[in-house]
């Protein structure tokens, strides 16, 4: 009942935002770690190629790669300004697409109500 | 999902109004703009489409082409407010016509 | 970061001014260097911003490096001097620096606070209409 085109796209999103929380949690935590390669988590391309192609979003996995960053002195490359907006920006998604399936609920449970 | 708006049918039964305002005496409700039957299946029609446009707009939020979250959250305000509105008038004119129909018994 | 554009611009922003902070902390760090009259002597680095291509914000356009000769100081005690007594020290005016770390911090805490307000209206946007 819950497999609509929106509901699934969201509910991959839900798992990519969440996987990049983790990702750049784990990034900081690591910022002076000699020779520590910053992870990405990337869904954004895929869902969108799969939406426009027709293909199910369920499809979609998110996927971690390696920050492209120049390393810095001690051997990491974490850029700490880019992991505090990213950061910034995930919690914000994560809330709006929480929001989103949130009121896909609510239209169903209107409905229900008032039948 | 199931569309929410199929759970709130039976909205057709309601044009029945119309043949009872001429004995009760009760002001008519006859003509183009004051059939409810009309009325509730417009504002279905418009609900439908407010759903979706959220949804068009709930599956950029999740690819992260969605320019202005606003835009999201009051698309998704509209269609929920409608279809709550859309069911309180059905819901009224039900009642009215329960009413009605006690009357003529 | 295109769901939050303003967040994403002051982003650009933040890297641009942080690169410039880098440069100059990087330029005081070397004003003491000495080379040999043989060698260059430390270049100042100069970050060079432009508006980014794609309109969104800012972006680093290129480096420009100071000048290679420096000035020539006369000691012939030092170790490094050469026949005539005299080394390479970089051409870095302290005071200058200076000034330009305090555009440099302002900028990147001016863009830091573009993306705190616009993070509140953002949040805004998001909780509108809940019941």
């Amino acid at each position: 009942m819950f497999d609509d085109l929106s509901s699934s796209a969201l509910r991959v999103a839900v798992a990519g935002l969440s996987a990049r929380q983790t990702a750049i949690a784990n990034n900081i935590a690591n910022i002076e770690t000699p020779g520590y390669q910053a992870r990405k988590v990337k869904f954004e391309e895929a869902l969108s190629s799969a939406v426009a192609s027709g293909r199910a979003p369920a499809t979609v996995t998110p996927s971690v790669q390696t920050s492209l960053e120049p390393t810095r002195l001690n051997g990491s490359n974490v850029n700490l300004d880019e992991e505090t907006l990213s950061h910034i920006d995930t919690t914000m998604r994560y809330q709006l697409t929480l929001r989103a399936m949130d009121s896909k609920y609510g239209l169903l449970r209107d409905a229900i109500k008032g039948a | 999902m199931t569309s929410p708006i199929s759970a709130i049918s039976g909205v057709t039964g309601v044009s029945g109004v119309n043949p009872v305002a001429s004995t009760a005496g009760v002001a008519a409700t006859s003509g183009p703009n004051s059939d409810f039957g009309g009325m509730l299946s417009k504002g279905l029609e418009s609900v439908q489409a407010s759903q979706a446009n959220a949804d068009n707009l709930a599956v950029q939020v999740a690819n992260g082409t969605l320019t202005d979250p606003a835009q999201y959250t009051m698309a998704a305000t509209e269609a929920s407010l409608g279809l709550q509105l859309t069911m309180a008038i059905r819901n009224k004119a039900v009642e009215a016509f329960q009413e009605i129909m006690r009357m003529q018994a | 970061m295109s769901t939050f554009n303003a967040i994403g611009v002051a982003g650009t922003g933040v890297t641009v001014y942080r690169k410039w902070l880098d440069a100059v902390s990087d330029n005081i760090a070397n004003i003491d260097n000495v080379s040999r009259t043989s060698e260059k002597a430390f270049q100042a680095r100069y970050v060079i911003a432009q508006e980014a291509q794609d309109g969104n914000g800012a972006q680093v356009g290129g480096i420009a490096y100071g000048s290679a000769e420096g000035r020539l100081e006369y000691e012939p005690d030092n170790p490094m001097a050469d026949t005539e007594g005299y080394v390479r020290r970089p051409d870095i005016d302290l005071g200058s620096q200076m000034a330009q770390m305090i555009m440099a911090q302002r900028a990147y805490q001016a863009n830091l606070a573009v993306v705190d307000r616009a993070r509140d209206s953002y949040t805004a946007a998001i909780n509108l209409g809940k019941g």
